[in-house]
């Protein structure tokens, strides 16, 4: 099975700060706009990724 | 019913309106208009996930699960963000396939059309409650736009918008999206209609949010301020989404996002590109991105203004500001998305439906019945059907359900296939058996637990459940959805492990498994050719459908009717079950092509079909990294030095396939490799088939200077063969080394050598003969001075003539015998050929008994050759005389010279109009005592002496008989001789 390298590495660092990443998600306020934020560093991730793959000519 | 009632429902019809315009415009432009075929159109297109409960039940679900709500959104964003192990294999099966809906896919992969209307039969179960809650959200947002507007508390608008929008949708189903029984290009307009009402709901969402923020609030700030100052609602948001239900909550909209029929619609059967995913991969995620981003405010702003419930919060912010405007702009946003949504899904509901529902148990019997038709027809009434049960559902819904249950009824029904299609990527062991035992338990829980409750239907008194109950308490649903799931995944995997898959399902699940390139094994059909298939399928799908399908699949494939080859034929017979599969699913397709082509039952081995390998492999390369680069690198590697190899190589399977023909077979044989690799040994030229097949079949390892009589003239070969010692293949390879150029030298240096034998042997026999013919000749001449008797004197004379003769003879040879054993001439001058050929004309005019034929010298006054001028008149006279013996009375010879392009060599030829020599005799033309006149009228020393002067100058020398350009008679010598320097 062919391991995208770049997709083990972001669910490693996941699963290390996964904790981390859901205290400050529900700490304070600013619930609802952290929680975008993080959508937002998804999306700006998968963008990167395909830009890398178009270039790659994929 | 007021005067604004009626300009709502205009208003709404109105947009409609502009929406069948749009689709028919975006159907009129041509299909590579950039912008329809922009991957943003597709993406924006995509955002039809985000139905009418985007819009007026989201905030519903927000209410209910604080940040739960996210998982709508993120489920299939995820799924997105795993597209290269995930999606991107999906589209490839899919596209290889042609598979073009879930049922299709599991169909295919677990070998069972079960699976295919299992799959199906619970799409349906779960999609019918998501088009009862678009028809629901349209007709209470109507409902409550008219009490906003006009104050009309009557049901009118609600059941009037209801039923308007029904119609509506089935017109715009019906008129762009089954008009032809291809899925992919030819809902251009579609695809340009969910794009622009994406872009209208996020528009109407982002401005009702805008509003909320700015207005209500009076900015972010105020808004702000306004959480700090109710804490209750953050502690409430923060104790909602840290629920432990809430990665069951994911995992449903993730199992979701998946297996949805709207989703994998619009990724897979309307996608042509992977391109499109690619971009769709960050770009839908944005698109969700702005519609979950006003969410929030808008239910916090909802809140503020006293509105108590989740539900069509939205209309809660126009009402508050008292705008018309805004409360339109929310209606035309939510009967955008419910509208969009109601389409895809009904056409991919109608397709799957059709295949795996209709199809398996009618079928269109009489021949005279347009298939094609009949299909598009009866897709057509199962849109309309479809959309009615939606209707029906709608109006048995039990009043104040909310929008969410409704939805999470489809996600945990559409959940339960998610299982089976991640085994179809990435678990090769699952078989059909686990999925129908995981797939029924899943859905039997979800239906008692979730489907029926949630439509008002009594369930089984064990649950103890009723509608409200079920979601109004969220871990009712959070358990039934763990549990249907749970229990669905569980048993798949264990009834997989304990029970065994076909060998024809592990085929399939190997097409299936990600990095995995179909190894299909040759089977043999029992067809001579293309066109005896194309039969065979007229009889199994009618004239005119057989002949659309077989033409087609030869134009894909670029064969043609003559082709022959059973490597081509299987590949055809797959192209038309694959173009098939997309008409009518792959389970019923695999069972028309059984039933019309079966594969015969003599199996061939383990042997894999390795050109069709071979060329996936050479599809696939870009795709490789790696280590599997590397192999892929070293196999090509090894293929370039077999097929760089100066000797010729063929492999042959048990069943004589040709798998391998190296660039020096083809050039030996002059067969293409291209189009002999795949047919059998019988389908090449008779002379190569039968001398691979006598050397296959024998016992011999090797044969030795095997003589080939082929087009291209003769050819001697060495043959080597051995069996492939790959376990599991019974392939014979063989090694062909051409040996004619060495064959060819060996025969004339025989031919020489005899020559020249016989060149000796001729001067000894001369040198022999020539004394006591001397001898007899002065007795003869002493005779005539003894006796005056005059039959002695006769005698005498007849004598002295007869050994007069003998000493021409024994001349001839001594002459023979010179030029052939004393080298090549050393009296080396320019010799003129006109006047060499000229002179022996003269010469030859002498004999008055000699036929009369005319000679015709074209040679031109310039030509000289090297040569000895003496000798080469003898040559002439030779050559001009047999010629004209062999010609008719009053013939013409014809002596032409010329000089050779880009060669030294003067070029000269002698042709009569005789009757030609016979092949056979053009061999031994040139030896000498070889005559084919009368006995007595020649020595057969003639030719056999020009042949020796010839090689004596350094020329060549060669019959040409019967000439073509003489209607096939006559004979012409060719004498090639070094020009004069």
């Amino acid at each position: 099975m062919r391991v995208n390298s770049a997709l083990l590495l972001f669910f490693g660092i996941l699963l290390v700060f996964a904790p981390a990443l859901k205290d400050w998600l529900y700490d304070g306020d600013k619930t609802w706009l952290r929680h975008h934020l993080v959508w937002l560093m998804v999306i700006l991730c998968i963008y990167l990724n395909s830009r890398r793959y178009s270039k790659n000519g994929r | 019913m007021g005067v604004n009632t009626s300009l709502l429902l205009l208003i709404g019809i109105g947009y409609l309106g502009i929406l069948f315009a749009v689709a028919f415009a975006a159907e009129r432009l041509q299909a590579s208009n950039k912008l329809l075929t922009h991957p943003l159109t597709y993406t924006l297109a995509l955002g039809v996930y985000a139905s009418g409960f985007a819009i007026y039940g989201i905030t519903g679900l927000a209410a209910d699960y604080g940040m739960g709500y996210f998982n709508y959104y993120f489920g299939l964003c995820i799924a997105l963000f795993l597209t290269p192990i995930l999606i991107s294999p999906l589209h490839f099966v899919c596209k290889t396939y042609r598979l073009n809906s879930i049922a299709d896919l599991l169909s295919f992969r677990y070998r069972s059309q079960a699976a295919g209307s299992l799959a199906a039969l619970l799409s349906c179960l779960a999609i019918f409650p998501l088009t009862a809650l678009q028809i629901e959200a349209i007709a209470e947002s109507a409902k409550l736009i008219n009490e906003s507007i006009t104050g009309n508390t009557s049901e009118f608008a609600r059941e009037a918008s209801g039923l308007i929008f029904c119609i509506f949708i089935a017109a715009f189903t019906l008129a762009f999206g089954s008009r032809s029984l291809n899925s992919s290009d030819n809902h251009r307009g579609m695809l340009a209609m969910l794009a622009m009402e994406s872009a209208i709901k996020l528009l109407a969402l982002l401005v009702t949010g805008a509003v909320a923020v700015f207005v209500v609030f009076g900015g972010y700030d105020g808004m702000l301020n306004h959480l700090h100052d109710n804490p209750s609602l953050m502690q409430q948001l923060q104790d909602r989404s840290a629920d432990e239900g809430m990665r069951i909550m994911f995992a449903t909209f993730f199992g979701m996002a998946l297996s949805m029929p709207t989703i994998f619609h619009m990724l897979f059967a309307e996608n042509p590109s992977i391109k499109n995913i690619r971009v769709a991969s960050w770009g839908l995620p944005l698109f969700l991105f702005g519609m979950s981003l006003p969410v929030m405010p808008i239910l916090w702003a909802a809140n503020s203004t006293g509105f108590s419930g989740g539900d069509y919060a939205v209309f809660a912010i126009s009402n508050h500001i008292n705008s018309d405007l805004l409360a339109l702009l929310i209606f035309i946003g939510g009967l955008s998305a419910a509208s969009g949504a109601v389409v895809v899904t009904t056409l991919a509901l109608a397709s799957m439906s059709l295949n795996h529902l209709v199809l398996p148990w009618l079928q269109p019997r009489k021949p005279e019945i347009d298939v094609y038709r009949w299909l598009l027809r009866t897709r057509q009434l199962l849109i309309v059907a479809i959309i009615l049960i939606g209707y029906l559902l709608y109006a048995m819904l039990p009043s104040g359900q909310p929008l969410s249950a409704l939805m999470i009824i489809t996600t945990t029904g559409c959940a339960q296939l998610a299982p089976g299609l991640l085994g179809v990527l990435y678990w090769p062991r699952g078989n059909r058996v686990g999925l129908y035992m995981g797939l029924a338990t899943g859905t039997l829980l979800w239906v008692l637990w979730l489907l029926l409750p949630g439509i008002g239907v009594p369930t089984l008194a064990a649950f103890n459940l009723h509608p409200e109950l079920a979601f109004s308490n969220e871990h009712e649903w959070f358990t039934a959805a763990a549990l249907s799931l749970g229990a669905n995944s569980l048993i798949f995997i264990i009834v997989s492990i304990l029970t065994p898959a076909s060998a024809e399902e592990r085929s399939a699940a190997e097409a299936c498994t990600i990095d995995d390139l179909n190894r299909p094994s040759r089977q043999r059909l029992n067809l001579a050719s293309a066109s005896e298939l194309g039969e065979r399928l007229t009889e199994a799908l009618g004239e005119t459908v057989a002949q659309q399908e077989f033409n087609r699949a030869l134009t894909e494939l670029g064969f043609t009717e003559d082709e022959t080859r059973p490597y081509a034929l299987r590949r055809l017979r797959d192209r038309i079950e694959i173009n098939l599969s997309s008409l009518i699913g792959p389970s019923v397709a695999r069972r028309i092509m059984d039933r019309a082509l079966p594969f015969s039952a003599s199996t061939l081995g383990e042997g894999e079909d390795i050109n069709f390998i071979e060329s996936r492999l050479e599809h696939y390369q870009t795709n490789l990294t790696g280590l599997a680069a590397d192999l892929d690198g070293l196999r090509r590697y090894h293929r370039q030095t077999l097929e760089n190899l100066p000797i010729g190589v063929c492999s042959l399977a048990r069943d004589q396939e040709i798998l391998m023909w190296n660039r020096s077979m083809a050039q030996i044989s002059q067969i293409d490799s291209q189009t002999v690799l795949g047919s059998s040994l019988l389908g090449l030229p008779v002379a190569w088939a039968d001398c691979l097949l006598a050397f296959s079949a024998s016992s011999d390892s090797h044969w030795s200077h095997h003589q080939l009589e082929t087009e291209r003239g003769q050819l001697w070969l060495n043959l080597h063969k051995t069996k492939s010692q790959t376990e599991g293949r019974e392939e014979l390879l063989i090694v062909v080394e051409d040996i004619t150029e060495t064959q060819m030298l060996e025969n004339k240096l025989t031919h020489q050598e005899r020559l020249a034998s016989i060149g000796r042997l001729a001067a000894g026999v001369a040198h022999e003969i020539g004394n006591p013919v001397t001898g007899i000749a002065c007795l003869a001449q002493n005779l005539r001075f003894d006796t005056e008797n005059p039959d002695s004197l006769e005698t005498a004379s007849q004598i002295i003539k007869q050994t007069q003769r003998i000493t021409a003879i024994v001349q001839s040879l001594v002459n023979f015998a010179h030029s052939g054993r004393e080298g090549p001439t050393e009296a080396w001058q320019s010799v003129n050929i006109c006047h060499c050929v000229n002179e022996a004309i003269q010469l030859l005019g002498l004999d008055n008994e000699a036929k009369y034929v005319h000679f015709s010298n074209l040679c031109s006054a310039t030509l000289e050759v090297q040569g000895d001028t003496q000798r080469l008149i003898q040559v002439f006279v030779n050559l001009l005389s047999n010629s004209r013996d062999a010609s008719p009375e009053d013939a013409t010879i014809c002596i032409e010279a010329f000089r050779e392009t880009n060669q030294e060599n003067i070029h000269i030829t002698v042709t009569d109009s005789g009757e030609g020599i016979d092949q056979a005799l053009q061999e031994r033309i040139f030896e000498p005592f070889f005559t084919t006149k009368d006995p007595g009228k020649g020595t057969g020393l003639g030719l056999a002496l020009v042949y020796n002067i010839v090689s004596d100058l350094g020329g060549e020398i060669a019959l040409e008989s019967p000439v073509a350009e003489l209607n096939n008679c006559g004979t012409r010598v060719h004498l090639l001789l070094p020009i004069a320097t």
